[in-house]
């Protein structure tokens, strides 16, 4: 009887239980859509990027209609994935290569630099703006492209502007002449009373020394202290002045007619710093190097496909031998910033003696081989530890600057530059005054504490605008991002604002056009997302367009998060 | 003569036995690094260079070749001595070999300082707590020895910083020397230990600055090894006092002290060498975090910016390196262990 009971009662509860399940599975609320968002985990982008990410989501969120799921890699495989297609969402960031307005459009805009952006955008008409403002050196057709380029930007969504980075230093309040500088930070005009050198701390690690493969900021920056190119930048920003050119070259005086050729005259009697001769065919066999040589990871496509000097580039040198000081480039087709090209350090001259079938190692044998004809030497180098730079008293150029109230450069005689291996290490050396500068990269809370305690230490912090910009990528080729109008809707519930002041401290600026705004020569910025999208989140908009793409989410909800991988 | 005999072919057989190890090691490192998501030519050029190249650079390296193509080849330039360039940003170019030999010394003068720091303290406050049994100073210790363990090694790095650099300025935070070689010129270059080179040079003032960096670092990653000493020591200690030859000892009236140090501790020592062996592997993975807390320029930051970079040659090298100093280690412990303990040979 007893056992009857207990069989029933199981029974019963077996059925309650099926019941209550099949209720549960049966009378849920249908699925949010989900999309997901990837972000790189391990500190390229400073250790505030989780905290991005989670503003993003709740932002999307906020709308209703799409749950976000967070996804992070390392740098190595979030880079190979997003060249290879395989993030569909993602966080990104992007630093110039030259500093000319070109370089913030075509590799985000043009069918080629949006495949290795991972956005596979494609549009006929971008590629044709593109290769036609590239053509020419005239201010205002470059703008109306410029103009024509970002409003279609705005409309079609395959990247989501967010904000410019700043950048920041921190240093002994006695230092004079420091300034940040949106291509080379100048240590050369740089002066401590009674010291004859500085400490500089960083986190920054170089690659080389050598100009053909170097293609990092810390590399570049400090080739841009031992090596000057043809034409160099003023103290304070983008503008161009004559380095080891005596001009710089302009339509009818230096530049053809048709913008395929540009002359520059050297100036007589350059030398390098170990008294070999700088000339003409110097110039011409270093840029020829940089191509030939093709160096992984180096910046030789500025020369061969930007610059357009093509895989053997054309370069005459009508008087040598003899005086040897005037170089003719070729050019494939019209570059109209071809002179920016000849200022970053890819076409530094070096030396005769630099190795030809490779990179020129920057040791050998324990002896420094890194040899310029900038304000600066590099004497002594420890990789990723140590970097020491010593005047080079015989410099060409010393009243570089005369015009702008500095009678000669360089200034101090020593700049000793250490690695350290993190933010919270750099903070802690130039706390404990180890060094006289901490030049990048703080963290905004280490920046906000050494803010409030720089009067006490006898510190000065100061806060520039960096050429950096960071934005979202949609992979327009996968699902559900292929829907304009699901790109629209993030546009539309995107909060710049709350990021800058959340997670930065308001150590940086909202952004809307990739364009970022005032930073080289002729400002073509302008701010078509804010146009397009306002300047705060439109959630009511963002979630009807999102409401109107439902059918194109819900399809797509289980193929987004699986990522496909050729293991081995 | 015969018990000679066998343990010069103990020795042979460890040393034989190390080999397959390193194999096993080398064979895992390698695939690891192949299923690992991304590769080095992509580390360094995706979303600055078109895909074709990319897929161009990665074909001259032969990166795209099948692992099993590229498996014998490895293997072949390894045993060969040929660890190869780097692929990574850094040191790019630079024979691994040279690097890795370059950043040792840093790591061998960590790992130095914190295996003395550890064994001072562990085997102090094991005595401590292994001879006073259930008497506060043990209970103390046993609250030190776990807590000590389980705190990361990061975490102390910067509270020391905090206390004794920011705070009351008695060291240096971080580097192995003073930033300022014009003030202060580091050692000459002999053995790269720069405790060491300035005995060379015969400068006490170099010893004291590079002393005063080592200090912090040695002492973060000391203090959490030795919880893993205190804990051994006492057990031993525990165990040797209640074994029967020491309460014998004791029936003879033999001083307490005498006997904790005369008969049970040197006893109690015995495991204590066999764990010394295992305390090296852990060792070097706490220098690996140390380094970076204190920017220290060693073995285990090339390690960590050679994994960020997916440098193949320079992970394999220093993994390779890391293998056969522990592999080493291990053999000599064993051997010493088989000296000193004659059943181990049996």
């Amino acid at each position: 009887m007893l056992s009857r009971t207990v069989i029933l009662a199981i029974v019963v509860i077996v059925i309650l239980a099926v019941g209550i399940g099949a209720a549960v599975v049966l009378l849920r609320p249908a699925p949010a859509a989900s999309i997901t968002l990837w972000y790189n985990s391990t500190g390229h982008y400073g250790d505030t990027e989780p905290a991005v990410a989670q503003l993003i989501k709740a932002q999307i969120e906020a709308t209703g209609k799409v749950t976000v799921n967070l996804q992070s890699e390392d740098w190595a495989s979030y880079r190979a994935d997003f060249a290879k297609g395989n993030l569909p969402f993602f966080l990104l960031g992007w630093y110039p290569d030259y500093f000319d307005t070109d370089d913030y459009v075509s590799p985000f805009y043009s069918t080629a630099g949006a495949q290795s952006e991972g956005a596979f955008y494609t549009n006929a008409t971008m590629d044709k703006w593109i290769t036609n403002e590239t053509a020419s050196v005239d201010p205002t057709v470059r703008g109306a492209y410029f103009q024509q380029l970002q409003t279609q930007s705005a409309k079609d969504v395959p990247y989501i502007p967010l904000w410019t980075t700043n950048a920041h230093v921190v240093y002994d309040s006695d230092i004079t002449g420091v300034f940040l500088h949106p291509v080379v930070f100048k240590y050369f005009i740089m002066n401590k009373p009674g010291f004859d050198h500085i400490t500089v701390g960083t986190t920054d690690s170089p690659t080389s020394f050598d100009p053909a493969l170097a293609y990092d900021y810390f590399s570049t920056n400090i080739i841009n202290q031992v090596f000057d190119t043809l034409l160099v930048y003023e103290p304070t920003n983008g503008t161009l002045l004559p380095g080891l050119a005596a001009q710089v070259p302009t339509v009818g005086n230096g530049i053809s007619a048709d913008g395929k050729t540009y002359t520059f005259q050297l100036r007589p009697g350059l030398t390098f710093t170990d008294g070999s001769s700088l000339n003409a065919t110097t110039v011409k066999r270093a840029i020829q190097r940089v191509i030939s040589l093709n160096l992984q990871g180096s910046a030789e496509f500025l020369l061969e496909q930007v610059a357009a000097l093509g895989k053997t580039p054309t370069i005459d040198t009508p008087n040598c031998p003899g005086p040897c000081t005037t170089i003719v480039f070729h050019l494939l087709q019209p570059v109209g910033l071809f002179n920016q090209i000849m200022a970053f350090s890819v076409a530094a001259p070096v030396p005769w003696w630099y190795n030809q079938t490779g990179a020129q190692q920057d040791v050998v044998n324990g002896n420094v081989k890194v040899t310029g004809d900038g304000p600066y030497s590099l004497t002594s180098l420890t990789s990723n530890q140590q970097y020491v730079l010593q005047k080079n008293t015989n410099y060409y150029n010393p009243g570089l600057y005369s015009a702008f109230g500095i009678p000669t450069i360089p200034i101090l005689s020593k700049i000793i530059i250490n690695r350290y291996s993190d933010s919270s290490s750099l903070k802690l050396a130039i706390q404990t005054h180890q060094i006289n500068m901490a030049y990048r990269t703080l963290n905004p809370t280490d920046l906000t504490a050494l803010q409030g305690s720089a009067a006490s230490l006898n510190l000065k912090v100061d806060i520039g605008t960096s050429p950096q910009i960071r934005f979202l990528v949609f992979n327009v080729k996968t699902a559900p991002f292929n829907d304009v109008r699901v790109r629209q809707a993030i546009a539309y519930a995107v909060d710049r604002s709350s990021i800058v002041s959340n997670v930065f401290h308001g150590f940086a600026v909202t952004l809307y056009s990739m364009v970022p705004p005032g930073f080289f020569g002729p400002d073509y910025s302008s701010p078509v997302f804010q146009t397009a999208y306002g300047s705060s989140p439109d959630v009511a908009k963002a979630t009807s367009l999102f409401s109107a793409a439902s059918l194109a989410i819900s399809l797509s909800m289980f193929q987004t998060d699986a990522l496909e991988r050729n293991w081995l | 003569m015969p018990k000679q005999g066998s343990l010069l072919a103990y020795t042979v057989s460890r040393l034989i036995l190390a080999l397959p190890t390193l194999l096993v090691l080398l064979t895992v490192l390698f695939l690891v690094l192949r299923i690992l998501p991304g590769d080095p030519i992509s580390a360094l050029e995706a979303g600055r260079r078109s895909t074709r190249d990319i897929a161009a650079d990665k074909a001259r390296l032969g990166l795209n070749l099948p692992w099993w193509v590229q498996y014998p080849v490895y293997l072949s330039q390894v045993f060969s001595g040929n660890f190869g360039t780097s692929l990574g940003q850094i040191y790019l170019g630079q024979p691994v070999l040279q690097v890795i030999l370059q950043k040792l010394p840093a790591t061998i003068e960590l790992a130095t300082g914190a295996m003395l720091v550890a064994t001072l303290v562990g085997v102090g406050t094991g005595i401590i707590a292994g001879s006073r049994r259930d008497r506060p100073p043990d209970i103390v210790v046993r609250l030190y020895g776990s807590i000590i363990w389980v705190i990361p090694v990061f975490w102390l790095g910067l509270m020391l910083q905090l206390v004794f650099a920011v705070g009351l300025h008695w060291f240096p935070p971080n580097l192995r020397y003073e930033p300022d070689p014009v003030f202060f010129p580091p050692p000459s270059h002999l053995t790269g230990l720069y405790t060491l080179d300035s005995l060379l040079e015969g400068r006490i003032d170099k010893l004291a600055i590079s002393l005063a960096h080592l200090a912090l670092p040695s002492l973060t990653l000391g203090l959490v090894l030795s919880g893993f000493f205190t804990r051994t020591v006492r057990a031993n200690l525990l165990r040797t006092i209640n074994s029967d030859y020491v309460e014998a000892a004791r029936a003879r009236g033999i001083r307490e002290r005498y006997i904790v140090y005369r008969y049970a501790f040197r006893n109690a020592l015995i495991p204590v060498v066999t764990i010394l062996g295992l305390q090296f592997a852990i060792l070097f993975a706490g220098a690996v975090l140390t380094e970076r807390t204190f920017s220290w320029d060693g073995m285990g930051t090339l390690l960590l910016t050679s994994i960020d970079s997916r440098d193949y040659p320079m992970i394999q090298g220093t993994v390779i390196v890391y293998a056969i100093i522990i592999v080493a280690i291990s053999v000599v412990i064993d051997v010493i262990n088989g000296f000193i303990d004659p059943r181990v040979r049996y």
